[in-house]
């Protein structure tokens, strides 16, 4: 079969020595920073993107992939010993986790947390090795029409997904497709929104947006209100889980996964929606649903698997269609666009070593994710104390110089504090900044799309019903906005986002 | 009437669709089969002033529906912009020592705890390990000082 060969050549590329120190420093860094209060994936990988920038594009996406699931599980982590999510799917990990750890048993809690995630994460590589092939096949057929229609998908499940009001998700989809649009338009050469301003022509660096729109109003919005945490350090003491809570878990651990990956490939919905889908799985399935929130171990299983099944899966339409579900996904299509490589359905012929090595050391940077884990609990537990005070400048720091060395332009660091105000301005306002992202990210290529298409068809908008793909893309979007309409739904994806917070 | 976060998100809305649409104007526009670098800005700004119109209208008919605005405080944001804009005067001119050591400085004020040694710590600590990273690890060149 072809897929093995096509492991062999992943493989062969991660396992070379430079990559996989940087897998391993990718996913001890993500946790590391991941279990920090306060600074979540997003964070995260914007602060970190520019240390990548000058890495051979398999390296750069090999240390990003494991920033990414590395900072993931440092979340649950921190939901697990204070009861503090690190990123908004981890939330109901803190449910029964907390209580683990509150009767001493925070060591089991985490292991399960580490098997379970391992063992997702096995099944999302596995899942993307198999399903990549087909799906870019599939992809290759695609023309303006069906792209344009996917890309309205993509957008308009993300921002009606995230917490809060739709119609200002929506709008704050479109303002970074607005914001994406500055720059010369490639059709015409025209400048457009650049006010004179030199730097502009180029387009806004994504990195400034991300770092602007995530780690400074995040930085804001940290020191306005200064929290205090207690957290369950005294009693880590016997970190292997009985053979009880491994026959009680492994079942919930397969279903996490299972409902992990449906969510991940789904565009919008992502990791919060997998992990408290999964959680609702196992409440419905338990002969004792009423012990759930009192430290019940399958409630820990089950939703952690499903959170790393979807984070893995989330890069299936990333990469084969070249089309980002969330925000975290738009930051790492970034990065591979500053590193030239053009994202879509090509990418598994002209860059087969980049994609297969990419899946190869996704499934050891899972392994290294255990071995580092479960030794170094003690470690986390410590940098848990570090106070904000001594974080944000770090983070301040690395922003400013990482943006500095994308352009050696001071105009980028202006940029970016007006950005940084915008995103500030959103928080403030109860709209999600995610779909910004996305919407920036996938702006131009919907902008390209949408002429092309109407070219096609001399300004007939029947083109997007008449090609079938492209009708299935619009009438999916159009289901889950009147799925969203139904107030029980509505008041259920509220309930998930808003304990997410 | 209360002021509600929805008043001011549809008015943010409003502004940059408008603003859009107003500026996009100056760009050819072109037709629906022919797009000129006008038409799809005219387009997407259409469509944030409507949504911002509709959020909008709905908090002013139902200002229950949204949280009332609250008190901003004004110190993080302020001395966070004003650190990173010193940090971009200074880094072209003066290198990234004196920029590095002013982001951390004024970013201090952001905050209202730590001790002038432990900012000063930061200062040679955060400098030190910036120009281990970027200059010698990923040989970047940056200006260290001004001379």
């Amino acid at each position: 079969m072809d897929i093995f060969s096509n492991l062999a050549l992943g493989f062969s590329v991660a396992f070379t020595l430079s990559n996989l120190s940087y897998c391993m420093l990718g996913v001890f860094v993500g946790t590391a920073i991941g279990v920090l209060p306060g600074v979540g994936p997003l964070v995260t990988i914007a602060v970190l993107l520019p240390l990548t920038f000058g890495l051979p594009p398999e390296a750069a996406m090999i240390m990003l992939a494991g920033i990414y699931y590395g900072a993931a599980y440092g979340g649950s982590t921190t939901a697990i010993l204070v009861n503090l999510p690190g990123e908004s799917s981890s939330a109901v990990t803190c449910i029964d986790g907390y209580q683990m750890a509150r009767q001493g048993r925070a060591g089991p809690a985490l292991a399960i947390s580490a098997i379970g995630s391992f063992v997702a994460g096995c099944f999302g590589v596995v899942l993307l090795a198999v399903l990549a092939p087909p799906l870019t096949e599939l992809a290759l057929a695609f023309g303006a029409p069906e792209f344009c229609s996917l890309i309205a998908l993509a957008l308009l499940a993300t921002s009606i997904l995230v917490h809060g009001s739709m119609l200002k998700g929506i709008a704050v989809a479109l303002l970074g497709v607005l914001f994406g649009l500055i720059g010369t338009d490639i059709n015409t050469g025209a400048d457009r929104y650049t006010f004179g301003v030199p730097g502009l022509a180029e387009g806004v660096p994504f990195v400034v947006v991300a770092m602007g729109l995530f780690a400074f109003a995040e930085i804001i919005r940290n020191l306005e209100h200064t929290e205090h945490r207690s957290i369950y350090t005294s009693k880590i003491t016997g970190l292997m889980p009985t053979r009880d809570d491994l026959a009680r878990s492994w079942k919930p651990i397969l279903r996490g996964t299972a409902v992990g990956s449906f969510f991940g490939i789904l565009p919008g919905a992502g990791q919060t929606i997998a992990s408290f889908g999964a959680y609702a799985v196992e409440k419905k399935l338990s002969r004792t649903p009423e012990k759930f929130g009192t430290g019940m171990i399958e409630a820990v299983a089950a939703p952690e698997a499903a959170n790393n099944a979807s984070a893995q899966c989330a890069f299936i339409p990333t990469l084969t269609l070249g089309i980002p579900g969330s925000g975290t996904m738009a930051l790492m299509l970034g990065a591979l666009m500053i590193q030239g490589v053009t994202p879509g359905p090509q990418i598994l012929t002209a860059h087969p070593q980049l994609f297969w090595g990419l899946i190869a050391s996704m499934w050891i940077g899972n392994l290294f994710l255990v071995i580092l884990n479960l030794p170094l609990v003690g470690l986390w537990v410590s940098m848990l104390k570090i106070p904000y005070r001594w974080l944000y400048p770090i983070i301040l720091v690395f922003s400013c110089i990482g943006i500095y060395t994308v352009n050696h332009s001071s105009i980028d660091i202006w940029v970016m504090v007006g950005f940084g105000i915008l995103g500030y301005a959103f928080m403030k306002l109860n709209c999600e900044p995610a779909p910004f992202i996305l919407g920036f990210i996938l702006g131009p290529m919907l902008e390209e799309n949408f002429r092309r298409a109407m070219l096609l068809s001399r300004g007939d908008f029947a083109i997007f019903v008449t090609h079938p793909i492209s009708a299935g893309f619009l009438i999916a979007g159009l289901a889950l906005l009147a799925l969203m309409i139904v107030p029980s739904i509505r008041r259920g994806k509220n309930k998930a986002a808003l304990e997410g917070d | 009437m209360r002021l509600t976060k929805d008043h001011l998100a549809g008015l943010l809305f409003l502004f940059f669709g408008l603003g859009a649409i107003i500026v996009a104007q100056g760009y050819s526009i072109g037709t629906l089969a022919r797009m000129g670098s006008g038409y799809f800005p005219t387009m997407i700004g259409g469509l944030i002033s409507l949504l911002g119109f509709i959020v909008l209208v709905r908090a002013i008919i139902k200002p229950e529906s949204s949280e009332p605005m609250a008190t901003i405080e004004l110190r993080p944001m302020l001395f966070i912009s004003a650190a990173i804009i010193t940090f971009g005067i200074l880094v072209d001119q003066f290198g990234i020592i004196p920029a590095l050591a002013s982001l951390i400085i004024i970013g201090r004020f952001a905050g209202r705890e730590g001790t002038a040694i432990e900012v000063a710590m930061m200062v040679l600590v955060l400098t030190g390990v910036i120009i281990a990273i970027f200059v010698y690890g990923l040989n970047i060149r940056l200006n260290l000082g001004p001379w």
